[in-house]
């Protein structure tokens, strides 16, 4: 009952002043045709009048740079957005790791992501804004050409990107 | 009784049509043209003044006072720190199978003319990690460019390098040049300084000892960028 009435009478009349957003988010770093970083992050979530964000997040993309890999991310997101700036954090339930080549796929993968930025509004509800994020992932799974075994495998990144945000 | 009410009746109503011939005189009172004055009256065109009165919405502004306020960045010097870093750790069965860590500086620094001009030169400082080669790298080069800031805060900008060394873990290239051209946007944080995203694009030649070495960078990174006004 006490929650109940927290949803009404906090919750409930924030959201009329919130909104939605759909955030894609560009990651990249690229020195040489052989050393590349790419991800595009999606995001879709409500941002609470108060600052605070729920949502999800679903990215891909690949990386050159150590080990030539191509990667997904998905997990829910909850952030805070002060003055324009921003910070979410993503725990990533699902993740798999495909190796460029000898047929190795990494599976379970689990961990989180903190993300740090800065939002400039340059149209009605749109906003652009620089990001550096870190994640940290841990796959269990080893498959070599299907079969499959256990790993204790770890990958950690920092990096860049640029983020545009939509609110509807 | 009742004819008679009806005959007064009757007779009433000439009466008043007589007293419609009084009307023409009413009518032809001149007060009537005074109506035209009515329309002379500005009054009425001051409730349109009303109406731009209610745009108040006095949340937009501070909103649209980020565009507004950045022509004060122009007929000034400007100096643009820009920031990024990329770093990739990957361990397997707790064994480091390799690391990569790269952190790149640029320092613009420049005259923004009053028409959107910007002139001045740029300076980039590298450093990073990778498979036990570490790097120092520097690179300077003058700049043109084009701002927006009257308007939005868009700028372009192309650099191109002249002078610079690179050290790889001991092998050192003397002569490094090439070309860089950064697109950003940055709106104020204060009246003073402005942050915003960057995308740089490199391209870049190293030679040692005059020869021309087989190392060169050609990337595209994004950058958290600086505007501060002088």
């Amino acid at each position: 009952m006490f929650k109940k009435l927290i949803f009404i009478l906090i919750l409930l009349p924030q959201a009329a002043l919130a909104n939605f957003e759909f955030s894609p988010s560009v990651g990249l770093y690229r020195t040489k045709a052989n050393q590349s970083f790419t991800q595009l992050d999606l995001r879709l979530g409500y941002t609470f009048d108060f600052g605070l964000y729920l949502g999800g997040s679903y990215a891909l993309g690949s990386d050159k740079f150590v080990q030539h890999v191509g990667t997904f991310y998905i997990g829910p997101t909850i952030g805070y957005t002060k003055y324009n700036f921003y910070g979410l954090a993503t725990y990533i339930l699902a993740s798999e790791q495909d190796l460029a080549s000898g047929g190795i796929k990494y599976g379970k993968g689990t961990g989180y992501q903190l993300s740090l930025g800065y939002r400039l509004l340059i149209a009605e509800d749109t906003y652009i804004g620089p990001e550096f994020s870190y994640r940290l992932m841990k796959y269990d799974n080893r498959q070599v050409v299907g079969l499959a075994g256990e790993s204790d495998r770890k990958d950690e990144h920092i990096y860049p990107s640029i983020t545009l945000m939509f609110k509807f | 009784m009742k004819t008679f009410l009806v005959l007064i009746t009757l007779l009433a109503l000439p009466m008043a049509y007589a007293k419609e011939p009084v009307g023409p005189v009413k009518a032809v009172t001149p007060v009537q043209p005074v109506a035209p004055v009515q329309p002379v009256a500005p009054v009425q065109p001051v409730e349109p003044v009303a109406q731009v009165a209610p745009a108040p919405a006095p949340a937009a502004p501070t909103e649209n006072a980020t565009f507004i306020n950045q022509a004060n960045m122009l007929g000034k010097t400007i100096i643009s720190p820009s920031v990024t870093y990329f770093s990739r750790k990957l361990s397997e069965n707790g064994t480091m199978s390799g690391q990569v860590k790269t952190l790149q500086v640029d320092a613009k620094v420049g005259y923004l003319f009053d028409f959107g001009l910007f002139t001045g030169a740029q300076m980039v400082y590298e450093k990073g990690s990778a498979s036990n080669v570490s790097t120092d790298s520097y690179y300077v080069g003058p700049t043109i460019g084009y701002s927006d800031v009257k308007y939005t805060g868009l700028f372009i900008t192309a650099t191109y390098h002249l002078l610079g060394a690179k050290d790889m873990s001991g092998r050192k290239y003397d002569k490094i040049n090439g070309l860089q051209f950064d697109i950003g946007y940055p709106i104020n944080l204060t009246d003073k300084i402005k942050l915003g995203p960057q995308l740089s694009w490199k391209n870049l030649k190293y030679s040692e000892g005059g020869l021309l070495a087989d190392d060169s960078t050609k990337g595209v990174t994004p950058y958290a960028t600086l505007w501060i006004n002088f």
